[in-house]
């Protein structure tokens, strides 16, 4: 990420709060999610893990409580699957792995594996993404491995009979079938270590993985800042705390609660309605319109804020009544920053 | 029987790849019925259970194996798309390992390849071996036949059980009723010429029979649930606290008698008493002295002690008159309790033994349904 999502909330922090506690409001709010993979024996859930690592996840160790679970798979939820995803207690993104040996008519296997996901997330309820662990282990090797891969390839491409026995069950064995083929048509075209590399990450399905891997971590996102402004609390009284108090009370709080808890209804509209309806039905307004629009935007933050208050009072779970409540104080702080005057009732 | 020779059932799990392979063996054999799902009453005489070569076999996917296997011997399993799936030999030998029987023949099939040739000829070759040896051993012949009619009959000796339960409700519940009544009635009759020495063995009396009453009860109760267990069915019994002994359900002795209300009671029947006694004596005393004017002394003595005793016996005859109305009150509480507690004890019984036959169908239900392929298909 290029920027701390919180770098507004720390700013106006670094004002007001002593070293150390601005040092533990940093680590809280940059603390990594942690992923535990699991899943169906012999789906590649060691490929999983390698290819998660590569892609730059942290991974829990084992026996380390973890914050999001991945959950792997092949080709179909058996009901032992199914059974044991209904159980979970804990954020969870189902993973169909070995996508790139799903179907090699049609539209290709990935477009194939995708459409399956999106069937299974739907009788699910768990969002579910394909991957090809395979290829994003590829993608994510150092460059002397990908240029010994590309020299394979070329042999490949050019001449299939001139490669090397040992070569070619390398090959088979980091890129299987489907990846050859399409690092071999890649570097016939000219692609080099780069473009290869980036090929076979975006072929991997690994950053939609990784995306649903943040979305599903949203309520944990939330949970933690709402934990460490509890914990700031206690410096809020006293002779020196009328400043933490300030901030506390601040719109730069108020703005990043309402950020985390957009995250966190977001997410959940999208798992239930992975059509991309999430933008529209849950936001009207712009999910991320957490800036203040000077032009028109007075009415707009307003209907949202009634809209959000309207949500939270709803037959809704008690982390999501929070999340429309904070939702609905950042919508009025926008509005009150954008030139809204508060009236006395009539 | 001779229809069904030649049907082979092809099943798996969703996305195994028993379609292709079913297809596939359909073309290559055109002597064979080759179904995905057996018709009612349908026997097949070989399985080929097919399963994908991406993973291992899942908890699921082996009972779906167990039950093909259970309807026939000859059972073949296959290890589909192996022309996708390099790994396909490990996976075939975890297979072999998870399967509960070790000497089914486990083969390696690519039966609508996307990559190279089909390969089916382990397949078919496994398949006729298994037919063959199946033709050879007579136990297949009777094996699926026998586990139907089992099932069939255990199916129609459930229906029996259900309905003889219902009757044994109704029959034990009018059972209880009589026996209170008349147990009532008999009591009732017996307090009302009770002597004041009876009393304390009419009480334990009374509570001998409510025993005697409940013991019959569980006698035919066990005999009921027996019955079912013969059949087949576990069925829990259920111990009610409280009316194993009876003596619990009585209501005390001595709430019914009028002890409280006694003291003043018994002045009032003593003054009646007196006043009658001291009625008599005056009357017959005076009668008597104008008979015979000389022993009016004598007689006057004589009648004081007649009233006396007079009064004397109608507060005895008063305060048994109380006794046995509060005994047969007592009577008729105990009994309505013990009816009570009789019908509890027969509706809780037959209850968990319908509970229990509930379970033990939907579990058989479960089993049966197991057999059917595409058990976990979306």
């Amino acid at each position: 990420m290029p920027q701390h999502p919180h770098a507004a909330l720390l700013g106006a922090g670094a004002a007001v709060l002593d070293d150390s506690a601005l040092h533990r409001l940093t680590a809280d709010l940059s603390a990594p999610v942690r992923v535990a993979v699991t899943g169906r024996a012999g789906a590649g859930r060691g490929m999983v893990r390698r290819a998660l690592r590569g892609a730059g996840a942290l991974l829990a160790d084992p026996g380390e409580p973890s914050d999001v679970d991945v959950y792997v798979f092949v080709e179909t939820l058996t009901s032992d699957d199914v059974a044991l995803l209904a159980g979970v207690d804990r954020p969870t993104v189902a993973v169909l792995n070995k996508a790139d040996l799903t179907c090699f008519r049609g539209a290709g296997p990935v477009a194939v594996a995708a459409a399956r996901c999106q069937e299974l997330q739907r009788r699910t309820g768990v969002p579910t993404r394909p991957l090809a662990a395979l290829l994003a282990v590829a993608a994510s090797r150092d460059t002397a491995g990908q240029r010994s891969l590309i020299d394979a390839l070329r042999t490949v491409g050019a001449d299939p009979a001139r490669l090397a026995p040992g070569m070619r069950h390398r090959l088979l064995a980091e890129l299987d079938l489907f990846g050859t083929a399409i690092a071999a048509a890649a570097v016939g075209r000219g692609a080099d270590t780069p473009a290869l590399a980036a090929l076979l990450h975006q072929a991997s399905g690994i950053s939609a993985v990784l995306e649903e891997i943040d979305r599903a971590a949203a309520p944990i996102r939330y949970r933690r800042l709402i934990g460490a402004l509890a914990r700031l609390a206690d410096a809020a009284v006293g002779p020196r705390g009328a400043g933490v108090a300030e901030f506390l009370a601040g719109d730069a709080v108020a703005l990043a609660r309402m950020a985390a808890a957009l995250d966190v209804v977001g997410a959940a509209a999208t798992t239930v309605d992975p059509a991309g309806a999430a933008a529209t039905t849950v936001d009207p307004a712009g999910a991320a319109a957490t800036t203040v629009d000077p032009v028109g935007g007075c009415a707009t933050h307003l209907r949202r804020a009634v809209r959000w208050r309207h949500y939270a009072q709803g037959p809704v779970s008690a982390l999501h009544r929070r999340c429309g409540t904070d939702i609905s104080r950042g919508a009025l702080r926008l509005w009150l920053q954008a030139g809204g005057v508060v009236e006395a009732m009539p | 029987m001779s229809e069904h020779r030649g049907v082979i059932l092809v099943i798996g799990p969703a996305l195994s790849g028993a379609t292709s392979v079913a297809n596939a063996l359909r073309q290559r054999r055109g002597g064979c019925r080759v179904v995905e799902c057996l018709g009612p009453g349908e026997r097949p005489a070989a399985v080929v259970f097919v399963v994908s070569a991406a993973a291992p076999m899942t908890q699921s996917q082996i009972a779906l194996l167990d039950a093909a296997a259970a309807s026939t011997d000859a059972v073949v399993a296959a290890v589909a798309k192996i022309d996708v799936h390099r790994g396909w030999p490990q996976v075939l030998e975890e297979n072999r390992a998870l399967a509960a029987s070790p000497a089914l023949s486990w083969v390696g099939v690519a039966a609508d390849p996307h990559i190279g040739p089909s390969k089916l000829e382990p397949l078919i070759a496994a398949l006729d071996s298994a037919l063959a040896r199946d033709r050879r051993s007579p136990r297949n012949q009777l094996l699926p036949n026998k586990s139907h009619a089992q099932s069939r009959i255990r199916d129609r000796e459930r229906a029996v059980a259900f309905r003889e339960l219902r009757v044994a409700r109704v029959q034990l519940t009018g059972q209880a009723r009589a026996t209170c009544a008349s147990m009532r009635a008999d009591l009732r009759r017996d307090a009302a010429g009770l002597s004041r020495r009876g009393v304390d063995e009419f009480c334990s009396g009374v509570r001998r029979r409510s025993a005697r009453a409940v013991a019959e009860l569980d006698a035919t109760l066990s005999c009921l649930v027996d019955d079912l267990d013969i059949a087949g069915i576990d069925i829990p019994w259920i111990d009610t606290p409280g009316i194993d002994g009876a003596p619990e359900s009585c209501p005390a002795l001595e709430t019914y008698l009028p002890r409280f209300g006694r003291v003043r009671a018994d002045r009032v029947t003593a003054l009646l008493s007196a006043g009658f006694g001291l009625g008599v004596a005056l009357t017959f005393g005076r009668l008597l002295a104008d008979l015979a004017p000389d022993w009016t002394a004598a007689i006057t003595a004589a009648s004081l002690l007649a009233g006396i005793g007079l009064s004397g016996w109608v507060i005895r005859a008063r305060g048994l008159a109380a006794e046995r109305a509060a005994l047969d009150r007592w009577v008729t509480e105990v009994t309505a309790g013990l009816r009570t507690a009789m019908e509890e004890r027969v509706v809780m019984q037959v209850l968990a033994a319908e509970t229990a036959m509930a379970a033990e169908a939907t579990a058989g239900r479960n089993a049966s349904c197991r057999i059917r392929p595409g058990d976990d298909r979306p």
